[in-house]
């Protein structure tokens, strides 16, 4: 018997002691976005050579020694996570700007549809009875009713524009932070594992930076030397190892992107898709609403101006002028001036004469079709949104899924940590056996023993 | 695959969020008992929808103008059956003006009535509608007598057209010139013709009441004539405006299969959403199992 069995049971003390305590920081964050369950691994410990010999001397079991305290991350799992979080991320935002700008026609079937009905309704009636005032105002107040229901869906979808660059300058700002917090938290750990220490924890703060930095940018990491990282967006470095670059918001005629400060970037994940929206998608929903504008205004201006207003004079020429105006940044407007009596009713300019009315209701089915024109709008609004929508659905239960795949390798069981801890529990127990047991024997050595007795 | 607290967190969340939507979708649908609520929710059908939407909007109209176009041809119809009628008159009297054996002053009654009669047709010959002439074109009278008592054709050629039907425009009014003579040789328009014969039986001007007759039978012919075209344009537009309605009908009808929901489904679908909503709170609740710890002393 030596002291051995005494320091052999302190080392199990020791071992089921932090074996324990890695348990409870696990259970402690079972919750905790972003951990990656902890193992403590440990290895017998270097044993003692002793005298070579026959009697089982040599190589003699020295007890445990803890080596390190690893952390289960899958990198596959990490890598599908942060793909599919960039895709959901780019479809999220573009579902989310596309879904607010879906109603700028008015609320389904209402809005600018039915403002166009009611004007051309409004030309039949004043065909009917072309010398009644009221159906002159009726006329004047649908005219300005769509131009105002055009007009509003142009601003609507411009102001979405500008609120969409400012969301996009919130974004940047916090991707920059997050790619100083990478570079910070870069310095740390490779500071830690130079010491050969474990920085788990810090890890698993930077993999969730990293996990945001997918989604809003799309951003890709590698691992650098000394356990750092290195987060790419497109093929252009964000952060290498401690040093980082930054992105920027630029607006131009098109819309609003996002460029590094010294360079060219593309960028992916949730500001890739607020700017190719604001720069192509929703520039081309106006150029749409404008085009609707400026062919009402030139079908209906060339049949007005042909007709004869209520004080028109027969014999001189037709006196009806244009009904609307264009501004120069393309709204609709009624034409200022254009009073109830200018309105051009009549072909012939006798006061009864309303078949100039008619033809301008007719407009309705001409050449090109008015209704249809509006109509090729709103499906194509409504089929952008529908695809979005489809999209967004699916690459969100994509990400669910990469969630729960990655979730399940790193997560934390509590029952496997309470099977854990009942084990360390029994280990810690035996092992305080071992120390009374070595304690006995020395007793017995020490007290019972010799001639001082 | 193992099963961590967190993923079974995810999954359970992800099951509660995605039933619990399905609830709310159907639940809207049933609100507004439409199942398009917005574009997106069918972009084809809702732009259909809306298309069709705006055929009923104008089939409002062309009714309400094919309506006005029947007030209107049925003002000309009365008006054109009082001519008639005043024209039969007429001729009885002209038939009996041309006894020889009639008095002067039994010729002077006969022409004085003729007067009346003929001043009832100018009359009737101005009828108007809303202030629109009937037979005048877009003027606000038909005929009148200027001071050396001629006729004249006070109306212009202008035609008083109505959408009463998709892309059907059809001319309501009567033309009055070809209606009253006026498109005839000078003197030989209606009312002056009229003015011959009262002239001519306050005179018992024994041969002109002869040809004042042929002259007269003529210009009937020509008011009868005025009358069929208008029994034929009430016809046209009535048949097209119920063309239109029935159009209209099978539209609606279209219309409310594309864009309403079929009520029984619906609430059967929500029934089902509910149900499968409800099992996955039951799978919440059943989940939260007790865990080894619970068995550890």
């Amino acid at each position: 018997m030596s002291f051995s069995t005494l320091s052999i049971g302190a080392s199990s003390l020791y071992a089921a002691q932090r074996a324990a305590e890695v348990a409870a920081h696990n259970v402690a964050n079972a919750n905790t976005p972003g951990y990656t369950k902890q193992r403590l691994e440990v290895q017998t410990a270097v044993p003692t050579p002793g005298t070579a010999g026959v009697n089982g001397d040599g190589m003699r079991g020295n007890g445990v020694t803890v080596v390190s305290i690893e952390r289960l991350r899958d990198q596959l799992a990490d890598m599908s996570y942060r793909a599919d979080a960039a895709t959901s991320g780019s479809a999220d935002a573009r579902s989310e700007v596309l879904t607010r700008v879906e109603g700028v026609l008015g609320t389904y079937p209402d809005g600018a549809s039915e403002a166009l009905n009611r004007f051309f309704a409004a030309f039949e009636q004043l065909n009917r009875t072309p010398q009644d005032p009221a159906a002159r105002a009726n006329v004047l107040s649908s005219g300005n009713e769509i131009a105002a229901a055009l007009g509003s869906a142009v601003s609507q979808v411009s102001q979405a524009v500008q609120d969409v660059g400012e969301q996009m300058r919130t974004n940047v700002d916090e991707v920059n932070a997050l790619a100083s917090s990478v570079s910070g938290l870069n310095l740390a750990i490779s500071d830690a594992i130079t010491r050969q220490q474990s920085p788990n924890d810090l890890m698993d703060q930077r993999d969730v930076a990293l996990d945001r930095l997918a989604t809003l940018t799309g951003a890709t990491a590698r691992a650098g030397s000394g356990g750092q990282v290195d987060v790419y967006v497109g093929n252009s470095v964000l952060v290498s190892g401690l040093t980082t670059r930054e992105l920027a918001v630029t607006q131009n005629a098109a819309g609003y992107s996002v460029a590094f400060t010294d360079g060219p970037a593309v960028v992916g994940g949730q500001l890739g898709a607020y700017s190719r929206v604001t720069s192509i998608d929703l520039p081309q929903i106006n150029a749409q609403l404008k085009d609707v504008a400026a062919q009402l205004a030139s079908s209906v201006n060339a049949v007005h101006s042909t007709g004869y207003s209520l004080d028109g004079d027969p014999a001189a020429a037709p006196d009806g002028g244009d009904f609307f105006t264009l501004t120069d940044t393309g709204l609709l407007q009624v034409r200022e001036g254009l009073t109830e009596d200018g309105i051009a009713a009549s072909s012939s300019g006798a006061k009864t004469d309303g078949n100039h009315a008619l033809l301008l209701a007719g407009l309705r089915d001409g050449s090109p079709s008015m209704g249809d024109l509006l109509l090729g709008v709103n499906s194509r609004i409504g089929a952008a949104v529908a695809t979005a929508d489809r999209d967004a659905t699916t690459a969100a239960s994509a990400l669910t899924g990469a969630e729960e795949r990655r979730a399940s390798a790193d997560g934390v069981n509590i029952d496997e940590e309470m099977v854990d801890l009942v084990k360390y529990q029994h280990q810690y127990e035996a092992a305080a056996r071992v120390v009374s047991m070595a304690d006995e024997f020395l007793d017995t050595i020490i007290n019972r023993m010799g001639a001082g007795k | 695959m193992r099963v961590t607290s967190t993923s079974s967190y995810a999954s359970m969340r992800d099951s509660l969020a995605t039933s619990l939507s399905r609830v709310n979708d159907l639940q809207s649908q049933l609100g507004t008992m439409r199942r398009i609520n917005k574009p997106s929710d069918d972009p084809v059908g809702s732009t259909t929808a809306l298309r069709y939407r705006a055929y009923e909007a104008d089939q409002e109209s062309y009714s309400q103008s094919a309506d006005d176009a029947l007030t209107r041809l049925s003002g000309s119809d009365t008006a054109l059956q009082g001519m008639s009628s005043s024209l039969r008159k007429f001729r009885e009297l002209a038939v009996s003006a041309a006894n020889t054996s009639l008095s002067a002053e039994a010729r002077e009654s006969i022409a004085a009535e003729m007067d009346s009669l003929r001043d009832e047709l100018a009359d009737l010959a101005n009828s108007s509608h809303n202030g629109q002439s009937l037979f005048g074109g877009h003027a606000t009278t038909a005929v009148s007598q200027d001071a050396e008592g001629v006729w004249h054709y006070a109306g212009d050629d202008g035609q008083v057209q109505r959408r009463v039907a998709q892309g059907t425009v059809m001319q309501v009014n009567i033309d009055g010139q070809a209606a009253f003579g006026f498109d005839q040789p000078e003197g030989q328009d209606l009312l002056s013709v009229l003015d011959r014969l009262s002239a001519a039986a306050r005179t018992g001007d024994t041969a002109g009441l002869a040809t004042g007759q042929t002259e007269l039978a003529d210009r009937t012919t020509g008011v009868l004539r005025a009358l069929a075209t208008t029994g034929a344009k009430v016809n046209a537009v009535e048949s097209a405006r119920s063309r239109g309605e029935q159009f209209i009908e099978r539209i609606t009808a279209e219309r409310s299969s594309i864009e309403d929901i079929d009520l029984a489904q619906a609430i059967l679908q929500l029934t089902a959403a509910q149900t499968g909503y409800q099992a996955a709170l039951g799978a919440v609740a059943k989940a939260n199992l007790p865990s080894l710890a619970d068995f550890l002393s």
